[in-house]
């Protein structure tokens, strides 16, 4: 693959190059030629473009509403993404999505207090994660069959159990944190959730011991347990965490339109999962950052935003819309490439 | 290696055994004549195809409600099955049901002609077919749908999209920029809605449309579409909505507007009319389940003469003005929404002529109703000849496509003429 040009020393050890020594416009250049960093330039660049489809814009007001409608597909790219990372798929995505919002508006409305709502809805999404994790990890069955029937299954429970009244109301104060209308120091309270639950997700991500297992077991298995990594629990605990993610989504939902029926949870899975790649991870895990999740996330919000602007036909907002997205991964796919051929 | 992929095709092998022997299980429990003898009570069935929101909720709760009442309890073994989005699979539940001895079928269709050749199969046995909201083509099949339907008081005036869509034009005295929320693509009900609205708004140059996105009857999802809308064009004047308009005023609501608004009959939507929100309230009446199912028990008891074959639902209209809360559970007083219930709740579950007998509690449980009452004449909710073609794609015998120029407001929309 590469012969060996570097030089070696006396007991013929290659003598590596200095990292200090890389060039500077070679350093920026690798930087650049990161998927992370691609898909956060087209997320960018989509604001001074969007000029092109109205007038109006770019605007601080379509800002906002990237940022507030961005905060479901952030969430539910998490857990979805933490998923993608081991190798898998979770598809009862929209199902959990659904129970949380249900369970909290249910229980809310039947006199729970609204935080104790919150918390056991989130529990029961929770639970939901954990058996996925336990079928995946122990019965060894492929994820996406897993989770595909798992959510399935929720989804007839759910719908067997709520006869006669679909719809949930939400609690006024969940609304009201998550309709836009409130503000907190000037900026809209979605955005604060935003930026908080990103801020945890990431440390979890990117900064904590089950985050790193998790690449680990992502990249290989094998290597993982060879090397000690408790792959079964690390496994779980990511499905329980995607669980936890779809479920707050829900919440979110509930509150945002104030009031949430079954099929509250159906236009987030394939989004969850395009947030993802657009973002850079590798569809087969092990490698992705919640960074470029993010910024894929926000790509797609604002993308769609820019559409709904141009004012074409739904077919023509389609074509566009997946014509853009194979654009980011072109580019995510060439910088990776570039990248490659530095090293 | 090896050895682990022999356990996993053991382990894939048994998950296989065992789903078979559940599914032979349960095609015996349901197969003919399985259930406790035949010829005690005729079979009637309830198909939906989609679910778990209020509108298919209420709809079906209605009709097992009829079907439950104890003067048809008595005769009749009422079961309600939920088919899903798959339309092969609605097929294979319809021929169960054929094959299980079923006499009414009454169902929401997926496709207005996917369903052709089961239906042939079922009405050449005898079994009679009732569909509500959504139309098939097939001819030996009971259509009851509002799509075409006009207004009550003024039955020339017809079609849900074209009559908000004038109510529409009107509240902005003609001029203005407008959204238009629509259904889910592709379906007939959302093309219907969306040309007969068109062919209103074409005639007025001051009307603008500067966006048009598809809220696929879900509030929470048209709140999100016209919320993106807004983050283009926060000087919009107005919005021509179907199912879905609870959300679009939430969206208007966030972004601090108070602009017309037409859309079909969430409970939301009448409260803030009822408060003095501009706009008007029409749409589809989930009452049409109740009504298929009393049509279709009244053709297994006294048989189908005088019912005609397509039966239009009349066209609810509430507005800013009439629009006033209900003390109780009844339609009474000229009172037309709940403020107790849901938002999304759909109001629309009583029909003064067709389904006197709803009541809120039967909405929502599907149970409670004591008695039955007559139909009315059918032939007073027969859809004219000229509106056939939106329902079954063709026209009567002795009708042929052209434009429809007399008896029906809006003028010159494409119908059947003799």
């Amino acid at each position: 693959m590469s012969n060996n040009t570097l030089p070696t020393d006396q007991t013929g050890s290659t003598i590596l190059p200095d990292p200090r020594q890389e060039t500077v416009p070679r350093r920026i250049g690798a930087f650049f030629a990161q998927p992370v960093v691609i898909v956060w330039m087209i997320f960018v660049l989509m604001f001074p473009l969007s000029r092109i489809v109205s007038p109006n814009f770019p605007s601080l007001g379509q800002l906002e509403s990237t940022l507030i409608l961005g905060l479901f597909l952030v969430v539910v790219a998490f857990g979805q993404g933490f998923v993608i990372l081991t190798g898998g798929f979770d598809l009862s995505v929209p199902q959990t999505v659904a129970l949380g919002a249900f369970l909290t508006g249910y229980l809310a409305n039947t006199g729970w207090p609204v935080l104790g709502a919150i918390a056991a809805a989130t529990i029961g999404c929770a639970v939901m994660g954990l058996i996925n994790g336990l079928l995946v990890a122990h019965a060894k069955f492929p994820p996406f069959i897993v989770t595909l029937a798992t959510g399935s299954i929720l989804g007839s429970v759910l719908l067997g159990v709520s006869r006669g009244t679909p719809a949930q109301p939400s609690p006024a104060a969940l609304s009201s944190l998550f309709s836009g209308k409130e503000s907190f120091l000037g900026v809209p309270t979605p955005i604060w959730a935003l930026v908080i639950f990103a801020l945890i997700a990431y440390l979890i991500q990117m900064r904590s011991t089950i985050g790193r297992r998790t690449y680990a077991v992502g990249n290989s298995e094998i290597a993982s347990r060879v090397a000690g990594v408790p792959v079964s629990s690390t496994l779980i605990i990511v499905y329980t965490f995607a669980g936890i993610s779809s479920g707050l989504a829900g919440i979110m939902l509930l509150g945002y339109s104030s009031g949430a029926d079954l099929n509250i949870g159906a236009s987030w899975l394939l989004p969850s999962i395009t947030a993802v790649v657009v973002g850079g991870s590798a569809i087969r895990g092990g490698a992705g950052s919640y960074v470029g999740t993010i910024g894929g996330a926000l790509l797609l919000t604002v993308l769609s935003i820019d559409l709904s602007a141009a004012g074409a036909s739904e077919g023509v907002k389609q074509i566009l819309y997946g014509v853009i997205i194979l654009i980011a991964l072109i580019a995510a796919r060439l910088g990776k490439d570039t990248g490659a051929a530095r090293t | 290696m090896a050895s682990k992929t022999k356990k996993l095709s053991r382990r894939v092998g048994a998950v296989a055994a065992l789903a078979s022997a559940t599914i032979l299980l349960a095609a015996c429990a349901t197969g003919p004549g399985a259930s406790g003898g035949d010829g005690q009570k005729d079979k009637v069935f309830l198909n939906l195809s989609y679910s778990g929101n209020n509108w298919q909720d209420e709809a079906a709760n209605l009709a097992m409600a009829i079907a439950g009442a104890p003067e048809n309890a008595e005769r009749y073994d009422v079961t309600k099955q939920i088919s899903g989005t798959d339309v092969q699979k609605q097929i294979s539940d319809l021929q169960s049901m054929i094959a299980s001895g079923a006499k009414l079928i009454v169902s929401y269709p997926l496709s207005p002609t996917a369903l052709d050749q089961v239906m042939q199969e079922g009405c050449d046995r005898g079994v009679t077919f009732v569909f509500y909201d959504s139309t098939v083509n097939a001819e030996c099949a009971y259509n009851v749908a509002f799509i075409t339907g006009a207004l009550a008081d003024e039955p020339e005036r017809a079609f849900f999209g074209a009559q908000t869509a004038q109510a529409l034009v009107d509240l902005l005295d003609g001029e203005g920029k407008i959204f238009l929320n629509r259904g889910v693509a592709g379906t007939s009900t959302d093309t219907v809605h969306f040309d007969t609205a068109m062919s209103v708004f074409s005639k007025y140059p001051g009307i603008e449309i500067v966006a048009e996105f598809y809220g696929n009857w879900d509030s929470s999802q048209s709140q999100q579409e016209t919320a993106k809308a807004l983050a283009a064009h926060p000087d919009v004047d107005g919005v021509w909505s179907q199912d879905g308009e609870a959300g679009v005023l939430k969206a208007l609501e966030a972004a601090g507007l108070e602009i017309p608004v037409t859309g079909e009959n969430s409970n939301y939507f009448r409260q803030r009319l009822s408060e003095g929100w501009p706009g008007v309230s029409s749409g589809s009446p989930p009452a049409q389940a109740g009504v298929a199912m009393k049509v279709g028990l009244h053709i297994l008891e006294h048989g189908a003469d005088g019912i005609p074959k397509n039966i239009e639902m009349p066209l609810p209209w509430v507005t800013t003005e009439t629009a006033k809360a209900c003390e109780g559970t009844e339609f009474v007083d000229g009172c037309n929404y709940f403020p107790g219930e849901a938002d999304t709740f759909v109001t629309e579950v009583f029909q003064a002529d067709l389904l006197p007998e709803a009541s809120l509690d039967a909405a929502k449980t599907g149970t409670g109703i004591s008695e039955v009452q007559d139909l009315p004449k059918m032939a007073d909710f027969a859809q004219p000849e000229w509106r056939r073609i939106y329902t079954r794609a063709t026209c009567d015998e002795g009708w042929a496509e052209g434009t429809v120029t007399d008896n029906q407001i809006p003028v010159g929309l494409p119908g059947c003429v003799q």
